[in-house]
């Protein structure tokens, strides 16, 4: 966990950093209001002040652990990149090209391959057979239905639907 | 009276509250959909109606939509609506003891308590209730949005620095866009989308929504605790007498926030959750399933509801998104909201206000009847759910602004959710920071143009000192109570 929240407060650092710098380009306030980017600026250095005191603060305390509790700590860090943990990164990219899918394929095509590709890889037969083939579509016609119908909303239907 | 009971009790009446309610507690369980989603997209059916019926289905669907968002909430962890956010916090950690028809049972007891309590109000005190929070301007405002950020430190669990960085940055990402008061584009990187700022619901779904589903990929094939079918889904006597202080607290709470212009269900059931935290004789237990913590968050957000209508019947003045529909709504059944309202169509206002309990009587008797739909809700597997969810997801984030960048905007927030969890940085903040984000700097620059930058405004008047006096000792005092600790576990381990 030491690692990631390291990792996360020196992103943190950065994203404040650059946002300080495009801050100070914004025009100054007039008639004793500050500007638009006085706020900003306030907040980009209580972010990197926090940060800065987390960077330290877990740092001392990963220090004062035991080795084993060192340890334990390593592998949640290490967990994150294992093969145990393909799944998520597996399921991450899924869901991003299914995302992009939707605007260039079409909702509907691209949310049916999905779902039956994700049940697939999830091992849904396994536990029920005709829902993992059933509900993508099920669930794809009535969201469909439901929105275009109903709702009145234009979804995305790229070169396909 | 017996001329608003005829109406009330009309087929027509019953029939679109009923299905506003039904319609509304749907579109609140089902995350990336939203109350004022629900309101705005089923508004045009309202058109070819009467006043009353029309207006008391977009109540229905307000109500239940609020009720609706604990429904996921409680459940699967994923709030249905932003009003639903702090419900987490408690319900679903009830589900996982394997009590979630408990969970849902005090949830839909306090939604219907904290909805007659505001109900009442508004039927007793409404013009001078409304009066009041009307002579809050820009320094009170401010005040009341710096007293719900400093619920960030209360919410940040053992993490305060990393609750309070999440804070910030959730402070800074919700100054993306055009600065309401300068019209300066800040932080767009050239983007023409980014220059509406970021959209509020889809960070939402991506963070507790999208995130929760990389973290239950983790464990997939490991099933999570069975909730158990409740025969009586009421709460016990027990159960009762625990929350009905807590719902009234709530309730009142939610009433008053949502009286105020900008202030919704989101804030209030978060400032309702950390006041009975505060109050608790055992704060620690907060987070593990406490009655309390469900009764709090959700009695005040369906409070808000009955406050939000006050100012606009009253005043014509919307407390929220809702009601600024509604707004519409009104004056396309040529009722023009005001103290006219009052003279000129009282029968239809009383309508209003009979029918707006009645829904909440239906928020009780659907959540109560429905409950063990729900829990069957649980007992599905995972791994079905999930690629179920993802695709819920992006269709809700998408019809928002019917924008594809929303989707975008869904999916990084659903990535950068999974890797701040496993960092160990808490979510709401950054949720709370986002809704209060831009009401607390517009309006503390405003207080600056009033005083010709003199920050004296903010201490010489009563209600925005005293607010700022209890935020500011919320964010201190934890920070002083965390440093003791830290101090003491240093020595500890240097002893």
């Amino acid at each position: 966990m030491k690692r990631i929240s390291d990792v996360i407060s020196i992103i943190f650092i950065a994203i404040a950093a650059t946002f300080f710098v495009m801050a100070g380009s914004f025009p100054e306030g007039s008639n004793g209001a500050t500007g638009p980017g006085w706020f900003p600026r306030i907040m980009c250095v209580i972010i990197i002040l926090l940060s800065v005191i987390n960077l330290v603060t877990t740092n001392i305390d990963f220090a004062a652990k035991s080795e084993e509790e060192k340890q334990k700590d390593r592998s949640i860090a290490l967990k994150l990149l294992s093969k145990d943990n393909m799944i998520v990164w597996v399921t991450i990219i899924a869901t991003l090209l299914y995302v992009l899918g939707i605007q260039y394929v079409g909702f509907v095509v691209s949310s049916i391959v999905y779902m039956l590709v994700m049940n697939l890889y999830y091992k849904v037969p396994e536990i029920n057979k005709p829902a993992a083939f059933i509900i993508p579509f099920a669930v794809t016609g009535v969201l469909y239905y439901v929105f275009t119908n109903l709702l009145h909303v234009v979804l995305p239907s790229g070169f396909l639907i | 009276m017996i001329t608003i009971l005829q109406n009330l009790f009309q087929p027509i009446v019953l029939l679109s509250t009923l299905a506003g309610v039904v319609m509304g507690i749907a579109f609140g369980a089902m995350p990336g959909l939203t109350s004022t989603m629900g309101v705005c997209l089923l508004m045009p059916l309202t058109f070819g109606m009467d006043a009353a019926p029309g207006m008391l289905m977009l109540i229905g669907i307000f109500c239940g939509a609020l009720y609706g968002g604990s429904i996921t909430a409680c459940l699967i962890n994923t709030p249905g609506t932003p009003s639903a956010a702090a419900t987490v916090l408690d319900g679903y950690p009830m589900t996982l003891k394997g009590e979630a028809g408990r969970a849902l049972g005090i949830s839909t007891v306090s939604s219907f308590g904290g909805g007659i309590i505001s109900g009442i109000v508004m039927i007793l005190i409404a013009q001078r209730l409304a009066m009041l929070s009307l002579s809050f301007s820009a320094p009170e405002t401010f005040s009341l949005a710096f007293f719900g950020l400093s619920i960030i430190a209360s919410i940040s669990g053992k993490n305060l620095v990393k609750g309070l960085m999440a804070g910030c940055m959730g402070i800074l990402l919700s100054m993306i866009g055009i600065d309401n008061i300068t019209a300066f584009s800040r932080f767009n990187f050239g983007s023409v989308f980014l220059m509406k700022g970021l959209s509020f619901i889809p960070v939402l779904v991506g963070l507790f929504a999208l995130s929760q589903c990389f973290i239950t990929c983790e464990e997939l094939y490991v099933e999570r605790p069975q909730a158990k079918k409740t025969r009586n889904p009421i709460p016990s006597k027990k159960d009762l007498r625990i929350i009905i202080p807590t719902i009234i607290r709530g309730g009142i709470t939610g009433t008053f926030i949502g009286i105020i212009p900008g202030a919704g269900g989101d804030i209030s059931a978060f400032i309702s959750y950390d006041m009975e935290r505060r109050f608790s004789k055992h704060p620690e237990l907060f987070g593990t399933g406490l009655p309390e913590g469900i009764a709090a968050p959700e009695s005040s957000n369906n409070g808000t509801t009955g406050g939000a209508l006050i100012p606009l019947l009253t005043l014509g003045i919307p407390g929220d998104a809702n009601t600024a529909i509604m707004l519409g709504a009104l004056q396309m059944h040529n009722m023009t909201p005001g103290p006219s309202l009052f003279l000129t169509r009282l029968t239809d206002v009383h309508t209003i206000f009979a029918g707006f309990m009645l829904a909440n009587v239906f928020v009780l008797t659907l959540g109560l009847l429905g409950q063990n739909m729900f829990v069957k809700i649980v007992s599905i597997p995972k791994r079905i759910l999930v690629p179920v969810i993802m695709v819920m997801c992006a269709i809700g984030s998408y019809s928002i602004n019917n924008n594809f960048y929303d989707v975008l905007v869904m999916f990084i927030a659903g990535v950068v959710g999974y890797f701040l969890t496993k960092g160990g940085f808490p979510l709401s903040p950054i949720v709370l920071a986002l809704i209060l984000g831009q009401m607390c700097e517009g309006n503390f620059r405003r207080s600056l143009v009033m005083s010709q930058g003199s920050y004296k405004i903010f201490f010489t008047r009563p209600i925005c000192a005293a607010f700022i006096l209890l935020g500011t000792a919320a964010i201190v005092w934890p920070l002083i109570k965390g440093i003791r600790g830290y101090i003491k576990r240093r020595k500890g381990i240097t002893a």
